[in-house]
């Protein structure tokens, strides 16, 4: 069991990492369950729980989107975080063009799949939701971050944006933490799985 | 058309002011804060009015009122209401400050119909030191605002936005001294709505932005001094019927969208 919830968390190891983690973070109880997790250079975590369990909002904070009191984070050095939301910010109404949005993410259209290589001159608002998701996805994989944060990132992919991700993510080696509903497509994808626990009962949250 | 050579000051005013704003209203749109530039403009128009008190001439008064107005949006702008209460506070004052002031008529109307056909070489001149502002730190502090709202992570620097809101506020004070407030406001917000319509990319934008706001000048300077009108609602008006124009065009492409 890599984590517990009764005030005590433990941290889950991974031996086959370097012995210093590049992240540690720890969760105090209330309003979440108490909850631990380290982080070793080159792994890739997956997270998963139930709803309102703080996937989201831990990314959040890792990412520095979003001050808690409640979490605190260690970091060996300064990391540079490539972070991907649920609903990654879309250019609505904007003249934004897939080429726009490569040059303001500081990167070349060579990093696009086929399929979106063809949409370069194409409004950013006028893509599917599964051909924004990829295009985020492929500026975050593409991102020079130490470590990747992906909030569901199968969220509107069809299954050729499925494979694709599934073969970007194999190729890659930055260190990256996953959340997922879907634990079983994590299993596929990460080299461990971690559980965030359930919010604690309301008897047992206010004992 | 022959224009008599006291026409050509107001003709170059005008076509200054309508590059600055068209450009700046393509970054307050970016923003979301359209608000802000009624705001500005506004805030401008009680530091003109405002201007005789402190003993100023009215466009350092107008200057000195957006700067104030920049100064407190960090706190109002946290909602939509902080920068309505702004705007609203500034009207009232402003229009107390006519009612009162010995030389509140005049301003008045500078204020609220635009006196381009009384411009000075100072508005001129002030309107050429805001565009040459514009050109050197638009194009860089525009990719940090973008950056910013597409890829949260890559917040713009606190002085990156300073930057911006001291040259939006500037930018539209002179305009509303120059060509009055509701006159900076239409050119801040209707050639950057229409760009967004109609471009497929950034740079077409700015081109169709900064094009839409020459045009709409140019055809508004003549109009107007042809038919003997105020300059300022003709601008206005020739505005809001492209934007409408535009729109009406542009939904059966929408419509199939949904």
């Amino acid at each position: 069991m890599p984590c517990s919830n009764n005030g005590s968390p433990r941290l889950p190891t991974s031996p086959e990492f370097d012995a210093q983690p590049l992240l540690s973070l720890r969760r105090h109880a209330r309003p979440f369950a108490a909850f631990a997790l380290e982080l070793h250079s080159g792994e890739k975590v997956g997270l998963y729980g139930i709803n309102g369990s703080g996937k989201s909002t831990l990314l959040r904070r890792i990412a520095g989107l979003q001050p808690s009191s409640n979490i605190d984070i260690r970091a060996q050095g300064k990391l540079a975080v490539g972070y991907q939301a649920q609903h990654p910010p879309r250019p609505l109404g904007w003249p934004i063009s897939v080429a726009d949005y490569l040059r303001i993410a500081k990167l070349s259209a060579q990093v696009l799949p086929e399929r979106l290589q063809a949409l370069l001159h194409t409004r950013c608002d006028a893509l599917s939701g599964g051909q924004f998701q990829q295009l985020a996805l492929c500026v975050t994989l593409n991102s020079p971050a130490d470590l990747i944060l992906l909030d569901e990132p199968t969220h509107h992919l069809d299954q050729a944006g499925a494979a694709w991700l599934s073969a970007s993510l194999g190729r890659h080696h930055a260190t990256m933490l996953m959340v997922s509903h879907d634990s079983a497509w994590l299993a596929l994808h990460c080299t461990r799985l971690v559980e965030l626990p359930p919010l604690p009962h309301k008897d047992e949250a206010s004992a | 058309m022959n224009l008599d050579g006291i026409f050509h000051l107001p003709l170059l005013t005008g076509g200054l002011a309508a590059l600055l704003l068209a450009w700046c209203g393509l970054i307050l749109r970016l923003r979301g804060e359209s608000l802000a530039a009624l705001s500005y403009a506004q805030a401008g128009g009680l530091g003109m009015v405002a201007a005789p008190l402190l003993g100023l001439p009215p466009l350092p008064g107008a200057l000195l009122g957006a700067g104030a107005a920049a100064a407190l949006k960090p706190w109002l702008a946290r909602s939509a209401d902080g920068l309505i209460a702004l705007l609203l506070a500034t009207w009232g004052l402003s229009l107390l400050l006519i009612a009162n002031l010995p030389s509140g008529d005049h301003v008045g109307r500078m204020m609220l119909d635009g006196q381009l056909y009384f411009t000075r070489q100072e508005h001129a001149l002030g309107l050429a030191l805001a565009l040459a502002a514009a050109l050197a730190l638009l194009p860089g502090l525009t990719l940090g605002i973008q950056r910013e709202q597409l890829f949260p992570t890559q917040a713009a620097s606190k002085a990156q936005n300073l930057q911006i809101e001291l040259l939006l506020a500037a930018s539209l004070a002179v305009v509303a001294a120059s060509l009055g407030v509701m006159a900076a406001f239409a050119l801040a917000f209707l050639p950057a709505r229409m760009a967004f319509q109609l471009a497929s990319r950034w740079s077409q934008a700015l081109l169709f932005a900064l094009a839409l706001g020459l045009t709409a000048h140019l055809v508004a300077f003549f109009l107007a001094l042809r038919f003997d009108q105020p300059y300022a609602p003709v601008l206005t008006l020739i505005l809001l019927i492209a934007t409408a124009g535009i729109t009406w065009f542009k939904a059966p492409e929408k419509a199939l969208s949904n």
